[in-house]
C-alpha cells in the first residue's frame, strides 16, 4: 500500500499529529479473503453466460406486452 | 506483464483470465477502501459488486482516466449506495487482526493489545465521520492517492477536494481530542 505523501501540503501541527495516528491504520490494512477473486470471476462468468438469453427474454416479453396493449387498445376502441 | 489496457481489451474479447488478472491486480485497494467505508463484514460484498459492475460496463471505459481511478469511482459509489441502504445499521471497526502474527518479535503481548485497542478506537472515530469525509480521508491519508486522482474518483473540483479534506481532518481531530488520552499518545 502506498503511504500518503503530504510533504507538499501545508499541514497544521494538529494535522501532522493526525497523520501520525492514522499510521496505526495504514500499518494494519484490512485484507480480503483469498477466495474473493475466484468468487468474483465465477459470478462474472455466470452472469456473462445468462446475460444474452436474459436480454432476449426481456425483448420478447416487452414485445408481447406491447402487442397485448395494442390489442386491448384496439378492442376497447372498437366497442 | 500486460498493461491494464491490454487486460481490458482481452476481457472485452471474452477472455475471463484477463478479467481475473485485473481483479487480482486491483482487489486489495478496492477492498481496503470499501472496508474503511462500509466495514469489513460488508466490504467483500461491495468489492464483488464493484468488480461485477465494472465487468458489465467495461465497454464504457474510455481510457481518459486510469483504470484504477475508474474502478475506485465505481467502488466508491457502490460503498455509498450500500451505506444508504443500510443507514441505520452500525458499522463495525474495519480490521480484526488480533489473530494475525506480530511481525515485531520484541513487542510484548500487552503492548500489542494496547495497540489493537487504540486501533479499534481510531476506527470507531473514523466511521463516526460522515461518509463523504470518510471517503476523502481514506483515499488521501490511508491510500495515498493524489489530489487529482481523488478529484476524478469523487467527481469534484480539485479545490473542493482540498477544502473538504481539510474539514474532514478537522472533524476527525475534534473527535480524537474528545479522548485526550488517545490524542496525546505517540502513534
Amino acid at each position: 500500500m502506498s503511504v500518503s505523501d503530504n510533504s507538499g501540503d501545508d499541514l497544521t501541527v494538529a494535522e501532522r499529529r493526525l497523520l501520525e495516528h492514522l499510521e496505526l491504520l495504514r500499518a494494519s490494512p484490512p485484507t480480503a479473503a483469498p477466495e474473493l477473486i475466484a468468487r468474483i470471476v465465477q459470478r462474472a462468468r455466470w452472469q456473462g453466460a445468462i446475460r444474452d438469453p436474459m436480454v432476449f427474454v426481456g425483448v420478447v416479453a416487452a414485445a408481447i406486452g406491447e402487442a397485448l396493449s395494442l390489442l386491448s387498445g384496439s378492442s376497447a376502441g372498437g366497442q | 506483464m500486460d498493461s491494464d489496457e491490454q487486460l481490458i481489451a482481452g476481457t472485452l474479447q471474452g477472455e475471463l483470465s484477463s478479467f481475473e488478472e485485473l481483479v487480482e491486480r486491483h482487489r486489495d485497494i478496492v477492498f481496503r477502501t470499501a472496508a474503511r467505508i462500509v466495514g469489513p463484514t460488508e466490504a467483500e460484498d461491495v468489492t464483488q459488486d464493484a468488480f461485477l459492475r465494472a465487468f458489465h460496463s467495461l465497454e464504457q471505459y474510455r481510457g481518459t482516466a486510469r483504470f484504477r481511478t475508474w474502478l475506485l469511482q465505481i467502488a466508491q459509489n457502490a460503498a455509498l449506495n450500500h451505506l444508504a441502504r443500510a443507514r441505520r445499521r452500525p458499522i463495525e471497526p474495519a480490521v480484526d487482526s488480533a489473530d494475525e502474527p506480530d511481525r515485531d518479535p520484541v513487542r510484548q503481548p500487552a503492548t500489542r493489545l494496547e495497540r489493537r485497542e487504540r486501533q479499534q478506537r481510531l476506527e470507531l472515530k473514523l466511521v463516526a465521520l460522515r461518509p463523504e469525509y470518510r471517503s476523502l480521508l481514506v483515499l488521501r491519508d490511508l491510500e495515498g492517492l493524489s489530489y487529482g486522482e481523488i478529484a476524478d474518483v469523487l467527481d469534484m473540483p480539485l479545490g473542493s477536494v482540498k477544502g473538504r479534506l481539510h474539514r474532514a481532518r478537522s472533524e476527525l481531530i475534534e473527535l480524537l481530542r474528545n479522548n485526550t488520552y488517545d490524542w496525546e499518545l505517540p502513534a
